[in-house]
């Protein structure tokens, strides 16, 4: 535990510019958002930088886990030379990702409540309840869909480490090939009745239906969780295989 | 005992091994020489795991090389990369986190002897201390191999020949091998049990420096003076 505690660590410091300037650029977001409050007649309309910002946070593990690997890249005898194994390497950075992902969200979170409870934007309560509980459906979805994007990340960058003493300046194009190939199989295969018969069982409707605003219900299903799981775990293992075993210096 | 048997490295189609067999005990102070690009690097990188042969096979103490044989084989490279991020204490505690075989009190005294301070970042040392820095976390592990590449280089000549010294009195010889390369050959020479000779990937030779002299009459430089030129 003591190793992975310092791993993180380190990661943490390998990434921590980001992590605070993701923090500042709240702060202007909040402070945009009060000026749009002043300005705008729709007081719902100010809530629209906030909601890009919460929206743009899909991007963040990836960028994270992007950074992170690229300084890798650069000393990569020095991360390789490790006895964990790469999936303790690799989990470390998750972590990392998912600590300031969590810390940026509750920040916007805490941000946009304190502005609606600002008595000169004359917010109801019930707006700040539907809020709040909007934002309990919302946030781990962004998690997830970051978490899942962040692992693709790894997956490529493995692959583009194993591929580059192979095929040198070749592997870039063919990373993008893969990308573009990949997408366009998923993309095929969940158009498909097997992908619906794996998928489409246990099914939960996401409700927005507030007093404030309401949206269509949102059919989701356990069956996506655990399809959306499994890949991602097996994705991971992949790249976790891929370093350990494949990766050179 | 370090066993490389039938061994070739290519990058893409570029060789940079040529079917190397060699054997490396416990308990020796073996130099790899050779031209720049003969494939010394190479060869201590194969050893490390984080290289992986093209063909043959790399086994340390009965083990196949990947990355994760370095529980019993500490490497030192010869880019001057570290983690920037730290000071050179924290970079100890770091290196202590990974490996249990840390030895934190061998690094201090090899520390002190190197005169490095603790609080110092690292990205603002010079290549110098960078070296200095190298060899402490690299020595204080308590591995049967420590590889080295170029552990020299960027120091500066003067100290060069009482860091040499030095390093030999932190290796223990009942238990551990320490491999290194360097350019600086009659530096390292005194101190040599053996050497590996490497020409354009291919083992020229491998010896025990007093057989050559016996042998031959020659030391390694001189030696390789003879074979090379």
């Amino acid at each position: 535990m003591r190793a992975w505690v310092a791993l993180l660590k380190r990661d943490f410091k390998l990434t921590r510019t980001v992590f605070f300037v993701g923090l500042v650029i709240n702060v202007l977001i909040a402070m945009l958002t009060i000026y749009l409050g002043m300005k705008a007649e729709n007081t719902l309309l100010m809530f629209i930088p906030v909601v890009a910002a919460v929206v743009f946070h899909v991007f963040y593990v990836p960028i994270i886990v992007f950074i992170s690997l690229k300084t890798e890249a650069n000393q990569l005898h020095l991360w390789l030379h490790n006895p964990q194994s790469a999936s303790t390497l690799l989990i470390s950075k998750i972590v990392d990702g998912l600590i300031m992902i969590v810390i940026s969200l509750l920040m916007l979170y805490v941000m946009s409540g304190l502005l609606m409870i600002i008595p000169k934007f004359s917010l109801i309560e019930a707006d700040w309840t539907d809020t709040w509980i909007s934002g309990l459906l919302i946030f781990p979805h962004i998690i997830l869909i970051s978490i899942m994007t962040g692992v693709l990340v790894m997956f490529f960058w493995a692959l583009y480490q194993f591929l580059k003493f192979k095929i040198g300046r070749w592997s870039l194009l063919v990373v993008i090939g893969t990308v573009i190939l990949s997408g366009w199989i998923v993309a095929l295969f969940e158009s498909t009745k097997l992908y619906i018969l794996l998928t489409q069982w246990g099914s939960m409707g996401i409700n927005f239906n507030f007093s404030t605003f309401s949206l269509d219900p949102i059919q989701v299903y356990t069956g996506e969780y655990f399809y959306n799981f499994i890949i991602i775990i097996g994705l991971f293992f992949l790249s976790a295989w891929i370093i350990d075993n494949k990766v050179e210096v | 005992m370090i066993q490389m048997i039938n061994v070739s490295k290519k990058y893409m189609k570029q060789s940079a091994l040529k079917d190397i067999s060699l054997t490396l005990p416990i308990g020796k102070i073996i130099g790899i020489v050779g031209e720049n690009g003969c494939g010394k690097s190479t060869l201590l990188k194969l050893i490390a795991g984080l290289s992986l042969p093209t063909s043959g096979r790399v086994t340390v103490n009965g083990e196949t090389a990947n990355r994760r044989i370095c529980k019993v084989v500490s490497y030192l490279s010869e880019l001057d990369s570290l983690n920037y991020i730290f000071t050179v204490r924290e970079a100890l505690d770091f290196q202590a986190s990974q490996f249990t075989d840390f030895n934190m009190a061998k690094a201090e005294e090899i520390m002190k002897f190197m005169q490095l301070e603790p609080h110092m970042k690292i990205k603002n040392l010079s290549k110098g201390n960078l070296g200095r820095l190298k060899i402490i976390l690299t020595l204080a592990r308590e591995v049967p191999y420590i590889l080295m590449d170029e552990p020299l280089s960027g120091l500066d000549p003067m100290v060069r020949e009482s860091i040499i010294k030095g390093m030999i009195s932190y290796v223990d010889l009942e238990s551990q091998t320490l491999i290194m390369t360097s350019h600086e050959i009659t530096e390292i020479e005194s101190i040599l049990d053996c050497f590996i000779a490497i020409r354009d990937g291919s083992l020229l030779r491998m010896a025990d420096v007093e057989e050559l002299h016996e042998s031959e009459g020659l030391g390694v430089t001189d030696w390789m003076k003879k074979t090379y030129v």
